[in-house]
């Protein structure tokens, strides 16, 4: 294998492995806080019921 | 009516989670620029050697893989001796970030190191004193890495890992003085004896190794956060557990 096939090969699996490796550490970023906000927000209260209102409808 | 201590508390963590981030993407920009700036210098100034003609220039990236791999195994055993004496969960978390990526800088330095030996020894792998004792390291920092995805599921073994670290942390100056003590046939470019190469390829190397310095620091910060999200998860998990336990004892 010549010199020049080397050079390029390292720098390529360099540049592979790096990426790889920033791809991967951001996919499970974003599939953990997805689950965190599903945990969340299943365990969220319910919110409450509008207070009723001092007047009724009025029917028309 | 909100808890105004809770809304202060929540608005500053809002804050320092939007400035971190912020120093993140600046830090991540400078990394890109300076790596930019490094290809740049290895292709277009460095000199080419007279030996070993071009593929000498894998040097250039080999170097600063075996520094990031340095600093990020001392990191990740002096969080882990932090953890070990106050068993502080961020300091856990810390190590196996560090851990993380100072396994991924050996993983280059694995690849870089055989490339750049077959030009100049003819040989993809030597037994000598700093090959030998850099891959001691390697395998410790990948036997580190399966122990902290063991203490995932099994919380004690952090502390066998952080013992690890320490192990590893200790093989640093073995390796660095590997070649001046059992004179073994790696070059010595940094340190007593070092030397060699012309002012082009020093500056050269100089950015290189800033350029790997900085992207150690963003990866460190980047993997620290999905630990800290991680250990938040699992907490959330076990909460859930316990709350659906609650829940079907309450009914039985």
């Amino acid at each position: 294998m010549s010199g020049e096939t080397l050079l390029v090969l390292a720098y390529a699996v360099v540049w592979v492995v790096l990426t790889g490796y920033i791809v991967l550490l951001a996919r499970r970023q974003t599939r953990i806080e997805a689950e965190i906000r599903a945990l969340r927000a299943a365990h969220e209260p319910a919110p409450a019921p509008p207070p009723p209102s001092a007047t009724p409808p009025s029917a028309s | 009516m909100p808890d105004p201590g809770r809304v202060i508390e929540a608005g500053l963590t809002q804050q320092v989670r939007t400035s971190s981030g912020l120093w993140l993407v600046a830090l991540a920009v400078l990394a890109g620029a300076s790596v930019l700036v490094s290809v740049g210098l290895v292709f277009f100034y460095a000199p080419v050697e007279v030996v070993m003609g071009v593929a000498q220039k894998i040097f250039y990236f080999h170097v600063p893989a075996a520094w990031g791999m340095y600093v990020a195994t001392g990191l990740c055993a002096i969080s882990s001796v932090v953890f070990l004496v106050t068993r502080k969960d961020g300091a856990d978390a810390f190590a196996a970030a560090a851990g993380s990526v100072g396994l991924l800088f050996g993983i280059l330095l694995m690849i870089t190191g055989p490339m750049w030996a077959r030009t100049a020894w003819g040989v993809w792998w030597s037994w000598e004193p700093r090959l030998t004792s850099a891959l001691v390291l390697f395998l410790i920092l990948a036997a580190y890495g399966v122990l902290r995805k063991a203490s995932e599921r099994s919380p004690g073994l952090a502390r066998f890992a952080a013992a690890l670290a320490v192990v590893g942390a200790l093989d640093i100056p073995i390796i660095h003085l590997a070649v001046q003590k059992w004179r073994g046939n790696h070059p010595t470019v940094i340190g007593k004896g070092g030397g060699g190469i012309t002012p082009e390829m020093g500056l050269t190397l100089g950015v290189a190794v800033g350029a790997f310095t900085i992207l150690l620091v963003v990866l460190l910060a980047l993997r620290y956060r999905v630990e800290v999200s991680r250990r938040e998860l699992a907490r959330l998990v076990a909460a859930d557990a316990l709350r659906s336990d609650g829940a079907a004892g309450g009914e039985s």
